[in-house]
């Protein structure tokens, strides 16, 4: 019995892998044996999804105010009734919240909230204690502090709300490390180069999860922050300005830095080396194997030029001063390279979207597809073309585009259930 | 989730907290209050509103003038001997390792941010000084004060700035 239980909830992994039943329809299937919870019926799960979403938007504002709280200071409450205010508030939420929730089960969803709110509380604590003791402004460690602290609730808790938090503070962590290494701005090709690594890495976190029967919902959240973060990167390396004016100032990077990159490299590999074998079980998991593929393959290349960054660097004087800088050929080798990659990843996330009914990838390909259009035309048309002319024009492109992936998107998307029903 | 699996994810959270805030109490408590002098600017923390920058006169340390055991690097720690001179507390010498002290000194540790040929621009983690909003523009203005900062330094060289004086009145 067990054995075939194993196989039921194998098959139906694989089912939704490909693309074959919505997750809805998996929970239907393996809450008949007893496998899962039963799923609750379409109605009732808009008007949920809509109870969630209006009371994690109630959280998170309620969040934000109390960050904005403590940045104001008030010097009229002493420090200690400050921590002390601040904290009580902190677990008296997630006291509240795990009763809503768990306890009593009156109001999952609004207890839902309050346990995202009170992971938010953390943060704002932790912040609170930094502004008391006077820790240095901007200080990377304060964030990890808030990771580390929240690290098993998305878990513990089985929210994605959660999960989301601490997907946004590793990645603000990230960044903010980066920065404090050297100046934001000159950081910022090692950082994206880390996003890169840590998006594949994300990814494949989400693939693991669909084979984890009670983490499964768990996978869009890890693959949705992946692509974003792969897209993000590779719309940066599509920037001339990332090659001409940061490239080439690039300095030593800290144990830190490549400890992260080995992580998170390890990660990506090992993410592509299972989709690999996912790809001979699945067809539709072609895709995916394509897209991190081509995704570790431009991050490869960023790599092998910031090593061999001597040999397409020049030492330039200008007046007093003497910089590195790129030739301009190898720049616009670059630009055109990494533009073609990155519309190849946009429209692969479309595909992928497509064959898997996955809207949310098709939104993120669509944006930054969009994103990408936009930033070709002010970088290249625009400067062909008078002011006033290359505003209307834009304008005008922008609206038709607009129209046109609306309306393209939409038919994704209802082709995408029609093949469901 | 029952009671006891909540109360033990709670205290992720809760150990992180209390860890953060004993850390601080005890370099505040235990450690030794030195005066350092001080030139402020103004900026604003996204997550923690106005602060104080407060430029020390050991934030920039010229290798011509102390004693050190080898040149430093961006990124590398550094280790200052610090002792009373008239009023303020100024650096003797820097090292890369702690080094052993006497009784009327402190040893300080900080990161190197960038080196101008014998000059060494120190981070010593006391760089802002949080101020209620709005009243950071006020300090930067006051720049014919003489502005200080009561520093607590522990064993380990770690500190925390308790506060800020202008011309030895505390701020708050």
């Amino acid at each position: 019995m067990e054995q075939k239980e194993t196989w039921l909830e194998k098959e139906v992994a694989g089912w939704e892998t490909e693309g074959i039943i919505t997750e809805y329809q998996a929970r239907a299937i393996l809450s008949k044996y007893g496998l899962a919870e039963p799923p609750t019926s379409e109605k009732t799960r808009d008007k949920s999804r809509l109870t969630t979403v209006v009371s994690v938007l109630g959280a998170f504002l309620i969040g934000i105010g109390a960050i904005l709280a403590v940045a104001s200071n008030w010097e009229k409450i002493p420090d200690s009734l400050k921590l002390l205010l601040s904290t009580g508030t902190t677990f008296a939420t997630y006291v509240v919240g795990w009763s809503l929730k768990y306890d009593t089960r009156l109001h999952p969803r609004v207890g839902s909230a309050l346990l995202f709110l009170g992971s938010i509380l953390v943060g704002a604590t932790l912040f609170l204690i930094a502004q008391i003791f006077n820790v240095n402004a901007g200080t990377h460690w304060l964030v990890f502090l808030w990771f580390v602290a929240i690290s098993p609730l998305g878990y513990g808790f089985n929210q994605k709300s959660i999960l989301g938090l601490n997907i946004f503070t590793a990645a603000l962590w990230m960044i903010l490390y980066a920065s404090n290494m050297r100046q934001f701005y000159q950081s910022t090709f090692e950082t994206f180069m880390l996003y890169l690594l840590f998006g594949m890495c994300l990814y494949g976190l989400g693939q693991v999860h669909t084979t984890i029967t009670s983490y499964a919902h768990f996978r869009l959240t890890y693959q949705n922050s992946g692509l974003f973060f792969i897209l993000l990167s590779y719309f940066y390396f599509s920037l001339r300005t990332a090659y001409e004016r940061i490239f080439a100032e690039i300095g030593p990077k800290n144990w830190t830095l490549q400890l992260l990159f080995i992580l998170f490299g390890t990660t990506a590999l090992l993410s592509i080396g299972y989709t690999r074998l996912r790809y001979k079980e699945f067809r539709t998991v072609r895709h995916e194997f394509y897209i991190l593929l081509l995704a570790f393959s431009g991050w490869v290349g960023v790599w092998l030029l910031t090593i061999f960054r001597e040999n397409v660097t020049t030492s330039v004087t200008y007046g007093n001063l003497t910089y590195t800088e790129l030739s301009s050929t190898v720049a616009t080798l670059l630009f055109v390279v990494f533009t073609v990659m990155f519309f190849a990843l946009s429209i692969g996330s479309i595909l992928i979207g497509y064959y898997k009914a996955v809207t949310s990838f098709v939104n993120l390909g669509m944006s930054f597809f969009v994103l990408g259009i936009l930033h070709l035309y002010f970088t290249t048309l625009y400067r062909f073309l008078p002011r006033a002319l290359a505003f209307i024009t834009g304008g005008f492109i922008l609206l038709g585009m607009g129209w046109y992936l609306e309306r393209k998107r939409r038919s994704l998307i209802q082709d995408m259930e029609a093949r469901h029903e | 989730m029952n009671r006891r699996r909540f109360i033990l994810m709670m205290s992720v959270p809760a150990v992180v907290i209390l860890a953060f805030i004993s850390v601080n109490l005890y370099i505040v408590y235990t450690g030794q209050e030195i005066l350092l002098k001080v030139a402020p600017v103004d900026p604003r923390d996204l997550f923690r509103g106005d602060y104080v920058a407060p430029t020390y006169e050991i934030s920039a340390i010229d290798l011509g003038d102390v004693s050190y055991d080898t040149v430093f690097s961006p990124g590398e720690t550094v280790y200052a001997i610090l002792s009373k001179k008239e009023k303020f507390w100024t650096v003797d010498s820097t090292h890369h390792a702690k080094p052993l002290l006497s009784n009327d000194q402190v040893c300080m540790k900080g990161r190197v941010t960038r080196t101008y040929g014998s000059l060494v621009f120190v981070e010593w983690g006391i760089e802002s000084y949080f101020v209620p909003e709005g009243e950071g523009r006020g300090i930067e203005d006051m720049r014919d004060a003489e502005i200080s900062a009561i520093v607590s330094v522990d064993s380990t060289g770690s500190s925390v700035l308790k506060e800020l004086l202008i011309n030895d009145e505390p701020i708050s």
